[in-house]
């Protein structure tokens, strides 16, 4: 090791020790209630908790998971004929507000990675809710449009998992926004 | 008794797990992050946000460990290219005062460099990662860390000499 490598292994040590690390380990997973709703073992439950366990599960199933669709070469993006847009869903907070959905669709709308940008609102995952459910009443019983999640759905024009990811890390930091999932590549 | 007896279940254990690794995980990456940024609140926002990336993939993650230095350091990446764009910015309002010489400290050289260089010195002199693990947290190739680190010290050693 030469001086200025021993210096500077004294100096970060001695520098980090200034770092006040403040832990909320249940803040960070009250953050992220839908993952917990889908992980809730349904079939013991009470009916209030099997309708959760049906609201997650709805939006499991929206969510796609192996969907592929290969992009045509229109459009602005150079490359889309050597691309295939992977299916992607931003889940806004039920209690966010017009103005903030429209906020998130229009931050998406003009990004050259995103196409077909398609608003599913509370009422049109209520009506899917209620055809999905439609033969159980008493999930059907508790449910109202304010429980499920506004979301937009769109192609995302990337193919490798960091893209995705950095892609998800990014929208998921807008504090209206519940979460963000897209297909597997 | 029954209850204590009981399997937990599977939300239950995931819980257990995630506390285990928050609480091993939690401090050094705030130190890291911190080292990076300069900033206790950013630091801790960049780690806040990180475990709850992570935990929302709790289930899907083989490697946390690796899968939160890279959240982390991508975070900060972020982060640090806000600040510069905003400090560039308030650069063109308030041009600096030419005439004033200010000695440089060593954080103010580190705070300098292009973040990969910054990152794999932090990586490699605090938190003492093989090349490897540094080179998977900033997504790079193994062969780039080495370079990065020599560049980085040799311009800090320019800047300090």
């Amino acid at each position: 090791m030469t001086d200025l490598e021993t210096t500077l292994t004294h100096h970060l040590a001695r520098r980090a020790a200034a770092a006040a690390p403040r832990p909320d380990r249940s803040a960070v997973m009250s953050e992220t209630k839908l993952v917990s709703l889908r992980a809730v073992a349904p079939w013991r439950r009470s009916r209030r908790r099997l309708l959760a366990f049906a609201v997650a599960a709805m939006v499991a199933v929206s969510t796609p998971v192996v969907v592929w669709r290969a992009r045509d070469t229109a459009g602005d993006a150079p490359f889309a004929s050597m691309l295939r847009g992977v299916e992607c869903r931003v889940y806004v907070r039920p209690e966010a507000s017009e103005e903030a959905i429209e906020r998130i669709g229009n931050a998406l709308r003009p990004r050259r990675d995103v196409r077909d940008l398609q608003l599913t609102t509370q009422q049109m995952a209520y009506e899917e809710f209620r055809r999905l459910f439609a033969n159980k009443p008493d999930i059907l019983e508790f449910a109202n449009p304010f429980m499920l999640p506004a979301s937009w759905r769109f192609d995302l024009l990337y193919r490798d998992h960091s893209a995705i990811s950095s892609f998800t890390e990014e929208v998921e930091r807008d504090p209206s926004i519940q979460g963000a999932s897209c297909a597997a590549p | 008794m029954e209850c204590a007896a009981r399997e937990p279940t599977a939300p239950r254990r995931r819980d257990e797990e995630f506390t285990r690794f928050y609480l091993r995980e939690h401090e050094g990456q705030v130190r890291r992050a911190f080292l990076l940024l300069g900033s206790n609140d950013a630091a801790n926002d960049v780690v806040h946000d990180a475990f709850v990336a992570v935990f929302r993939r709790w289930a899907e993650i083989e490697a946390p460990g690796p899968y939160l230095n890279r959240v982390v350091l991508n975070a900060c990446r972020d982060h640090a290219r806000h600040r510069r764009r905003h400090e560039r910015a308030l650069r063109l309002v308030e041009p600096a005062d030419e005439g004033v010489v200010i000695a440089e400290t060593l954080d103010d050289v580190l705070e300098r460099l292009p973040f990969n260089q910054r990152a794999a010195i932090v990586l490699r002199y605090y938190a003492q990662l093989p090349v490897a693990e540094i080179a998977d947290a900033l997504g790079a190739r193994p062969g780039s860390v080495g370079p990065w680190i020599d560049r980085g010290l040799k311009k800090m050693r320019k800047a300090l000499s």
